[in-house]
């Protein structure tokens, strides 16, 4: 098929493309000031297999569902991707049509949807183990049209047994009757223990599968320390509180980082809104304890975090400052701190060093505080919790 | 057109339809990482061309076994002298040197296009041939850019089409380019481009969604041909290199609105005045390393040791002319170098306003965020790499050219090789140093002695044509260095290098018989086998379970089921084992490996079954 595309060399490359696409539009997840390998090393030991991009948890199943669909009948003209596509874009409606339209995947766009679920998804479900075998979509579409995914006996029947071949793990249930084309975002009971079966199995120990093994769901909080979290071993209650203090030290950096451009631009409203935030930030560190950062390096270099030198120094200087949250917005060092922080990561873009660069701001910048994936990661516990349930 | 979303991996790309083999491939590019080459011909198998995590894969049986069966079948043209150096030395490479001819360009410039032309042969022989042509916008390179990918389909018909010309005189060109920079072009490889560039001729290409007409506009092959950016009433340009003077005649040419997207740290550069005249200027802002990315847990590849790259390199002219959206996409920047000078290949794509025009495709990426209007500062910013680093770059170029070498047998240390210069380049007070890809030690290029330079080399597999090259020079007192890879047509090497190579990666017999699997294996497992070979490859062969299913002696390894069903299915794909077992055997001799007793049995029972099927 003749196309005109973006070019990816592998598949890596491409998944990131595509979540950077998803993510751009999402002003506030911009990370102004390089933190995102800490981020993502405090991120992936929490909640391994989610990423912000998922939405639903039905879609855990939805999507192997399908693959698993055209495994057994196997199209007859055209890649087996490309009716993977066609279902997919015909799944949207179907949502839709269910009536629980909260998060569907192209319940915006529609039809013209890019980046679909199983796109969204595939990482994830090899990280659960739902999709046992390696590779790309595209490589599955090859080993389909190949005639070697699924075995079929003398009879011409499919070899359900023979899973060896098929891409998905055996495990999987049946989808319910009607599927594809009724489809719903609830849960059954079954498909809520099978999702929370595959993460105690390929993430245990973790917080994400302490959650999944509520039994009731809750009301749902904006950061995960938010939670009474009584179930937690010490280790993960240290894990936890480590994210914790990060995110909220670390807040006060990016704060003051847009609290400078709003006075750069002469923008009163801003500067006064983010001032008062800077004062309540201010107040609330100045009640905590000091954030022990050697206990905190030790734990990212466990977790395998790729963050660099220059990070640490950067983290280190702003913790030693924040000993005096008082001051953030009285001493000028704090506000150097910053400056020199996205010189050292934007160079020549960066705003606060560069006016070419500032026009680019546009009142808010990564402002909001990290939360390691805790908004898809909760709304797709609470599907698996109140699985069966209305 | 070009929604973000819309992706194609390369070796997919590159990978040949169902029932239907590659024959022949040709390619080009500017840079070239040779590591990136080494997996191209995975495509064209079965066997999983991304590891575990997505990334390029490592698997040195899976590469070799791609490179055995399709190397000989890929010619890759590349500048002289813009070959990076491999991290470390990668036996395998000398699989390549009979794919990568280097070309000077030949009107000066550089030769920067970025064109793959495959000719896959059918299965079924009553199929037609097909073709297939890939235009990117990106090297042979493991950068991670944002680059454009034009894949065409087509089908070799009985009838020339008039607007195939420019493309079959452009692929008819490489040859010369080939020679006049000192390498040699084989008779298989210009028997290769004589058949592309007679066949192409008559391909009836599928166009993309939405596009109705096309036209191929190769630049700076021969003297004469032209700017095809042209008679257009709007344009917008995309590109990450600008040139004020080409930017001032596009907008002295184009009548309606002029828009430019391009790189933050190249629109700095230019003088204020130069984008006066557009109605819009935007940076391409992919946010790289900012957003909140889900990163898989993944070894770092050596070959990717690279700082990632983000950032636009693609190259698009989106134009109108009458009620048409005219879209040229290629390798040529939107500098003056580009279209007078360098070798360039743009393809013309007409199609409609709605889909593919300047205001949807615009939109697009504003919609995605990926645009951030652009402001001039009052100065230009100084172009921060001096002019030595050019001088040195063009060093290499010359010198890249002019090596030449010469093999000897050396009295039973091993093998010496000397180098000489066809035409001694001048290179006033730069300094050059040479050492093969295989070592470690650098030696001086004497340019007015003879030999030039001249090295031991203890191991046969470690003769090579692939050089690295270090020219340096000196400015403001500081020193600047430039390191590329160079391939020097080689006289008197030894023979058996491919496969000594080999034996040294299956050089024990559990590599061997599963190496043997691999082969055979071409489908279902092929993933399994790797992991196998994987695991022996790292000492873990204790946790390998081994399936008792035919044995073969007492190594547990199942190769009777599959040569058995192999023979009844396929018995074409056993030459390829007799081929391996022949050069372990040939390389053996030296010490080697030698073939199992076992294995060599079973092999003879084989050969006389397929004897007696046929």
């Amino acid at each position: 098929m003749s196309t005109l595309t973006w070019l990816d060399f592998s598949d890596v490359e491409r998944k990131r493309a595509l979540q950077v696409v998803e993510l751009l539009g999402r002003k506030d997840t911009r990370d102004e000031l390089g933190l995102g390998a800490v981020r993502d090393a405090f991120a992936n030991a929490l909640f391994p297999g989610m990423s912000t991009v998922q939405r639903r948890a039905a879609y855990f199943l939805i999507v192997p569902w399908t693959f698993r669909m055209i495994e057994r009948r196997p199209p007859r003209s055209g890649a087996a991707i490309e009716h993977v596509r066609w279902h997919e874009l015909r799944t949207i409606d179907a949502l839709l049509a269910d009536g629980d339209r909260d998060g569907v995947i192209g319940g915006r766009v529609g039809q013209g949807l890019r980046q679909l679920p199983s796109m969204i998804y595939w990482s994830g479900l090899g990280r659960l183990g739902i999709r046992h075998s390696d590779g790309t979509r595209e490589q599955w579409s090859r080993a389909v049209e190949r005639g070697l995914v699924v075995t079929h006996d003398d009879d011409g029947q499919v070899v359900l047994g023979d899973s060896r071949t098929s891409w998905w793990d055996a495990g999987l249930p049946e989808p319910p009757e009607g599927f594809p084309q009724e489809v719903s975002l609830h849960l059954r009971p079954q498909d809520g223990e099978y999702v929370r079966a595959r993460i105690i199995d390929r993430c245990p120990g973790t917080v994400l599968a302490v959650l999944a093994q509520r039994e009731r769901p809750w009301e749902p909080t904006a950061f995960p320390w938010e939670l009474d979290l009584p179930e937690l071993t010490s280790k993960q209650a240290d894990l936890l509180r480590h994210a914790r203090r990060f995110s909220e030290r670390m807040n006060g950096a990016a704060l003051l980082y847009n609290h400078a451009l709003a006075v750069a631009f002469e923008d009163a409203l801003l500067t006064d809104t983010y001032a008062g935030a800077l004062e309540m930030w201010a107040a609330r560190e100045a009640a905590l304890p000091l954030m022990e950062l050697e206990e905190t390096w030790a734990m990212l270099e466990r977790l395998g975090s790729r963050h660099t030198p220059r990070t640490s120094r950067f983290v280190e200087r702003w913790n030693e400052l924040a000993r005096d949250a008082g001051s953030v917005l009285s001493d000028r060092r704090f506000t150097d701190c910053v400056r020199e922080r996205e010189l050292e990561v934007k160079h020549k873009q960066a705003r606060l060093s560069f006016p070419a660069a500032r026009e680019t701001w546009r009142g808010a910048a990564g402002v909001d505080q990290l939360e390691y994936r805790w908004s898809s990661t909760q709304r797709q516990l609470l599907d698996i919790v109140r699985a069966g349930r209305n | 057109m070009l929604a973000p979303g819309d992706r194609r991996l390369l070796l997919d790309a590159l990978a040949p339809p169902t029932d239907y083999r590659l024959d022949e491939a040709v390619g080009t590019t500017y840079t070239l990482d040779l590591l990136a080459l080494l997996r191209v011909p995975l495509a064209a198998t079965a066997l999983p061309w991304a590891d575990r995590s997505g990334g390029p894969v490592n698997n040195p049986f899976a590469l070799l076994a791609a490179l055995r069966q399709n190397a000989k079948r890929v010619s890759l043209f590349c500048h002289a002298g813009a070959t990076s150096v491999p991290g470390g030395y990668v036996p395998l490479l000398v699989f390549l040197e009979d794919a990568v001819l280097p070309v000077t360009p030949p009107l000066g410039g550089v030769f920067h296009p970025k064109v793959w032309l495959l000719r896959f042969a059918p299965v079924r022989e009553e199929d037609p041939v097909r073709y297939r042509l890939l235009v990117l916008s990106r090297n042979l390179t493991f950068d991670r850019t944002w680059d454009t990918a034009l894949v065409l389909d087509g089908e070799l018909t009985g009838r020339p089409s008039a607007n195939n010309r420019p493309l079959s005189e452009f692929v008819a060109a490489l040859p010369a380019m080939a020679t006049a920079a000192g390498t040699e072009v084989v008779s298989e490889v210009q028997e290769r481009v004589d058949r592309l560039a007679a066949e192409v001729r008559r391909v009836a290409w599928d166009l993309p969604q939405g596009f109705d007409a096309l036209d191929f506009h190769p630049l700076g092959h021969r003297s004469g041909t032209r700017n095809p950016v042209r008679d257009l009433r709007r344009l917008l340009i995309v590109a990450p290199f600008v040139g004020g003077d080409l930017l001032a005649k596009l907008v002295g040419e184009v009548s309606g609105d002029i828009r430019l997207v391009g790189r933050f740290n190249e629109l700095i550069r230019l003088e204020p005045e130069a984008l006066e005249a557009f109605d819009s200027v935007d940076v391409f802002d992919d946010g790289a390393g900012l957003l909140d990315i889900e990163e898989e847990e993944r070894t770092p590849s050596p070959d990717a040791a690279n700082v990632e790259l983000a950032g636009l390199h693609a190259k698009v002219f989106v134009g109108e002319r009458g009620k048409h959206a005219v879209v040229f996409v290629g390798s040529a920047n939107a500098t003056g170098a580009a279209f007078r000078q360098n070798v360039e290949l743009l393809v013309e794509l007409r199609g409609s306003r709605k889909q593919h025009g300047i205001d949807a495709t615009r939109k697009g990426l504003e919609e995605a965020g990926l645009l951030q209007p652009f402001v001039a500062g009052d100065t230009p910013e100084k172009n921060s790499t001096s002019g030595l680093r050019r001088t040195l770059q063009q060093a290499a170029h010359r010198l890249a050219t002019a090596l030449v070498g010469q093999v000897a047998e050396h009295a039973g240390l091993g093998w010496r090789v000397t180098l000489e210069l066809r035409r001694p380049p001048e290179l006033g007070e730069l300094t050059a140093q040479l050492r093969p890809l295989a070592l470690d030690q650098w030696r001086s290029v004497e340019i007015n002695a003879s030999p030039v330079c001249g090295f031991v080399i203890p191991h046969v597999a470690s003769v090579s044509a692939f050089f690295a090259l270090r020219v340096a020079g000196r400015q403001d007192g500081e020193l600047q260095v430039e390191e590329v890879t160079v391939r020097v047509p080689l006289d008197g090497a030894p023979d058996g290098r491919l496969e000594a190579v080999t034996a040294e990666l299956l050089n024990d017999r559990d590599r061997l018989l599963r190496f043997i699997l691999v082969l055979l294996a071409d489908d279902v497992d092929a993933d399994g086998m790797l992991d196998e070979l994987e695991h022996i490859l790292s000492g873990r062969d204790g946790d390998a379970p081994a399936p008792a299913r035919g044995t073969l002696g007492d190594s547990g390894i199942p190769l009777l089921e599959p040569l058995l069903k192999t023979l009844h299915r396929d018995p074409d794909r056993l030459d390829e084992i007799d081929r391996l077992l022949a050069d372990v055997e040939r390389a053996g001799g030296d010490g080697g490996v030698l073939i199992p007793d076992d294995l060599r049995q079973l092999w003879a029972t084989i050969t006389a079954l397929r004897a007696g099927e046929r």
